[in-house]
């Protein structure tokens, strides 16, 4: 908090006004111009007016009042005040609007974190305020808040619970009473069906031959209920059956899927026909046949050696004539023609060799022409590989189809136990069905009880002993009791629906018992935890005292004072000291006025001083009131 | 002029005071939970 300016009517003051800055200061002035006064005028518009501050009543007669304008969380604010008729404003400067925290009981404490007794001793120099620091008083405030949270809603769930056990008892009590009246109702009717009876004769013998066949069709239900009982015993349970039966139909449907898949299995595929040529060979190898007979056609055709040998041949015969005649060398021209003729039929036989060698190449291949052959050779490998692909498929499927027939034929030898499957459905279904009659055969028996108990036991004809107007007059009494007892029965019932039910009830004050549990917990900790603090806070005091001690150091400096025989100067340093520490520990934001707190301070320890309240006035305003 | 700021751990001496305090075990880390709460100013309800 810093004050900006403070105007006052108050003691001395008429409207006077002081200005102050941020930080420290000093305000020098003469005595009896105001310095005390404006300090009591700061201290009663934060805290009000008593005793001490009546003394300063304005000497003019005027109204006591006062403003002080201020920044305050870094927002201007100005607080108005009038000692004569009590109101209080406070107010931001700017939008006056009010501040909702501030009232004319709590300003001081809020603004300084101090109450008035708290401040006066800070002021007094005795540092013996009671409130802690920021973090004891926000510790403080939170465990009480907590604790008497927990209190608060421990006595309201209390309470609660208290309805709660008192609605259970009701409804308790109430049922009970209801069951009482019950019973009662169903005594009186049965003792009125029973005068009724005896008025009329017929009437009971015919409730007599009800009961009697009621009692038969009992015992003829009891009958077929252990005799069906019996027989299930030998049968498999109902859930096995049920089992079963699934099982079986779950076979059936894949069987019949599995016999749907063979028939539409298309056929095997056919081999493709093999050309003579490739018997035995795989695709790449009749593909490299066909190129081998292939090239050698060619090198053949290409190379016609019989050709050359029948031209050496014809060349030989003729050189040899011409050798044996016009040359007359007889024997030369016989070797010649002699080695003509060999070459002539080795070209008879070479050409007859290659040709007969194509031509079975030929039929093998199914065309004379060589050229051909690789096509029919490529031709041939792929329509192979095509058969083999879908014959690898068909066979897979075929293998598919056969595992899972030999994979159901299995769990049919399990499941029907050599029958077949239809005749252990049949089977199944009549278990299921002697199991149901069973079931029927008990609830036929259990209503023939009940309607059995329900016409109530045999009455013995003379035991009423009563006369026929005494009869009438008790049957009369009798339907009367009846109609009050349906009556009452109807209220409690009536009553009973609007009240909670019994689980609810039990589960709400199970889920309260559980709440109760955990807020004694936290009572607990709140306690233990305020204990704490209070053991913290008595200690509070050491840490003025040590700052005091910071404070005496700075002033005295070097030469150092006997606390226990201090001079008047030293006193008033050891109190202001003391006082700064109190400030400093207990309300770090308030702003100081320091009243002439140094005017028997001799002049080396003022200056000292001095420079202490301008270094605490870097983090907070000091006004510093004196004479000189 | 320097002033040297004397030591004083507040949080240090009040949560040795709760450890100190005859409660079980469960009770006081409770306790622990919820005061350091309430010094980080959140909300501690049971």
């Amino acid at each position: 908090m810093n004050i900006r300016s403070m105007t006052a009517t108050f003691g001395r003051l008429e409207n006077g006004t002081l200005s102050l800055e941020e930080g420290f200061q000093i305000v020098c002035a003469p005595n009896g111009w105001g310095k005390t006064t404006w300090c009591a005028f700061f201290r009663a518009m934060l805290y009000g007016l008593d005793e001490e501050g009546m003394r300063y009543l304005p000497w003019s007669g005027s109204p006591m009042t006062g403003k002080i304008e201020c920044t305050w969380q870094d927002r201007e604010m100005t607080i108005e005040r009038s000692f004569t008729d009590g109101t209080f404003r406070a107010y931001f400067t700017q939008t006056m609007e009010a501040v909702p925290e501030l009232t004319a009981r709590n300003c001081g404490q809020v603004l300084l974190g101090l109450d008035k007794q708290g401040y006066d001793r800070a002021l007094s120099l005795d540092g013996t305020a009671l409130s802690g620091p920021e973090e004891e008083m926000r510790l403080r405030k939170g465990l009480t808040e907590g604790l008497d949270r927990c209190r608060r809603e421990t006595v309201l769930l209390q309470q609660q619970m208290e309805t709660w056990q008192k609605s259970r008892e009701d409804r308790l009590a109430l049922e009970k009473q209801a069951a009482q009246l019950e019973n009662r109702l169903r005594e009186a009717e049965s003792f009125q069906r029973r005068l009724e009876g005896s008025l009329d004769k017929s009437q009971r013998e015919e409730d007599a031959r009800q009961r009697r066949r009621a009692q038969r069709s009992c015992e003829k239900a009891a009958h077929e209920e252990a005799r069906l009982r019996e027989f299930t015993k030998t049968l498999p349970t109902r859930q096995e059956a049920e089992q079963r039966l699934r099982d079986v139909k779950s076979y059936c449907a894949a069987e019949r899927a599995v016999r749907e898949a063979e028939e539409n299995l298309e056929p095997q595929p056919m081999e493709p026909a093999c050309p003579e040529a490739f018997y035995g060979l795989e695709p790449r190898q009749a593909q490299e046949k066909a190129e081998q007979d292939a090239a050698l056609c060619r090198d053949s055709n290409k190379g016609a050696l019989w050709l050359i040998f029948l031209m050496a041949g014809l060349l030989a015969l003729l050189g040899g004539c011409i050798a044996a005649f016009p040359m007359q060398d007889l024997p030369l021209g016989l070797a010649i023609m002699g080695a003509g003729s060999l070459m002539l039929a080795g070209a008879v036989l070479l050409s007859g060799g290659s040709k007969e060698g194509q031509s079975e190449l030929a039929a093998a291949y199914g065309t004379p022409d060589w050229r051909l052959w690789p096509e029919l050779a490529q031709s041939y490998a792929e329509e192979r590989l095509r058969y083999m692909e879908a014959e690898d498929q068909w066979q897979t499927r075929k293998n598919a189809i056969s595992a899972r027939t030999q994979e159901l034929e299995e769990q049919r030898q399990r499941l029907c136990e050599g029958r077949e499957p239809e005749e252990m459905e049949d089977l199944c279904t009549q278990v299921l069905q002697s199991w149901d009659a069973l079931a029927a055969a008990e609830s036929q028996l259990q209503n023939a009880r009940e309607y059995l108990a329900s016409l109530g036991p045999e009455e013995p004809e003379d035991s009423l002993n009563l006369t026929g107007e005494e009869t009438r007059g008790c049957l009369q009494k009798t339907e009367e009791d009846v109609r009050q007892l349906q009556v009452d029965l109807e209220n409690i019932r009536a009553t009973l629906s609007g009240l909670d039910d019994l689980q609810t009830l039990e589960d709400d004050l199970r889920e309260a018992q559980e709440r109760l549990n955990t807020l004694a917990q936290y009572e607990q900790a709140y306690g233990i935890s305020l204990e704490a603090l209070a053991e913290t806070e008595s200690r509070a005091g050491q840490l003025i005292a040590k700052w005091a001690d910071v404070y005496a150091a700075a002033v005295f400096g070097e030469k150092k004072e006997d606390p226990r025989n201090p001079s008047r100067g030293s006193r008033d340093i050891f109190g202001l000291a003391q006082s700064l520490a109190s400030f400093k520990v207990l309300s770090p934001q308030a702003p100081l006025l320091l009243d002439d707190v140094l005017s028997q301070v001799d002049e080396e320890r003022r200056k000292r001083a001095v420079a202490l309240l301008k270094l605490i006035g870097q983090e907070r305003q000091v006004v510093l009131f004196c004479c000189r | 002029m320097e002033l040297k700021e004397p030591k004083d751990d507040f949080q240090e001496r009040f949560f040795a005071a709760l450890e100190q305090k005859d409660a079980p075990p469960e009770i006081k880390n409770l306790a622990v939970a919820l005061c350091e709460k309430i010094l980080k100013g959140e909300e501690a309800t049971a």
